[in-house]
């Protein structure tokens, strides 16, 4: 093998991956939407009197989370790293959500200095994957 | 002193090979109908190529329902990434006109 072809071969790979890695960055979208999603729902729940208002909140956030995950098995092209990725997110997610509304109910019903700052909380590690996911979509190495 | 082109890979040497291997070790996962595109070739020529790359366990196919679609879905296997980065390394040591001595190389002391 020539030099030259060594080089071509090197920039056809380096075009591949210019290509290809943007394509995983719709993965920023769908951490971000969850986390906006989990923020809202955290903050109704805590702060809501009505039971109509959780139930309706409930629906809300089940829906969009059930449409961001249609969203996710529609793309075609899924990020370097997305399985530990999405694992670690959605698994902090659970665990900060759970701590959340378990010892927000029981200890801090209806108080703002509990659940304004848990459901930011709760918004921090799907936000944080996405945009992981982002930075790689945009990384040339 | 040997020449780096013996540690090309042979399987990901072959042009629409090595397309396929640098599209895939780009991403987690890449369906075939955007693979395709990407590579430029028709879908049997994919298929071929694709079925060579699984026979050598560097690329794994898996498919899965989205609706009343199926679709194929192709993942980069770690044995494959290993062999496309050493397939690169041989590739820029070409570029750069490195010759590493063989393991057989006598270095002994006069």
């Amino acid at each position: 093998m020539r030099r030259e072809d060594a080089w071509d071969a090197l920039e056809q790979a380096r075009d591949m991956n210019k290509r290809v890695r943007p394509m995983g960055g719709w993965y920023a979208a769908y951490g971000i939407l969850y986390g906006l999603t989990s923020l809202g729902l955290v903050l109704t729940l805590g702060l809501t009197d009505s039971g109509v208002g959780v139930i309706v909140a409930s629906v809300v956030a089940v829906t969009i989370i059930c449409l961001l995950s249609v969203y996710s098995l529609r793309q075609p092209v899924k990020p370097l790293g997305y399985g530990p990725l999405h694992v670690w997110g959605v698994a902090t997610w659970g665990l900060i959500y759970g701590v959340a509304l378990f010892v927000g109910m029981y200890l801090f019903p209806g108080d703002m200095l509990w659940w304004a700052p848990m459901a930011v909380l709760s918004a921090l590690p799907t936000s944080v994957t996405g945009l992981i996911a982002l930075r790689r979509s945009r990384s040339t190495k | 002193m040997s020449h780096p082109r013996v540690r090309l890979d042979e399987v990901i040497h072959s042009p629409v090979r090595f397309s396929v291997v640098a599209a895939l070790a780009s991403a987690d996962t890449i369906e075939f109908r955007v693979l395709r595109d990407l590579v430029e070739v028709s879908d049997s020529v994919l298929s071929k190529q694709i079925s060579t790359l699984e026979d050598s366990g560097y690329v794994a196919v898996s498919k899965f329902r989205v609706g009343r679609r199926t679709r194929t879905s192709l993942t980069l296997t770690s044995a494959g990434r290993k062999a496309f980065d050493e397939h690169v390394r041989a590739l820029r040591d070409i570029a750069d006109g490195v010759a590493l001595p063989s393991p057989t190389d006598d270095r002994g002391a006069d």
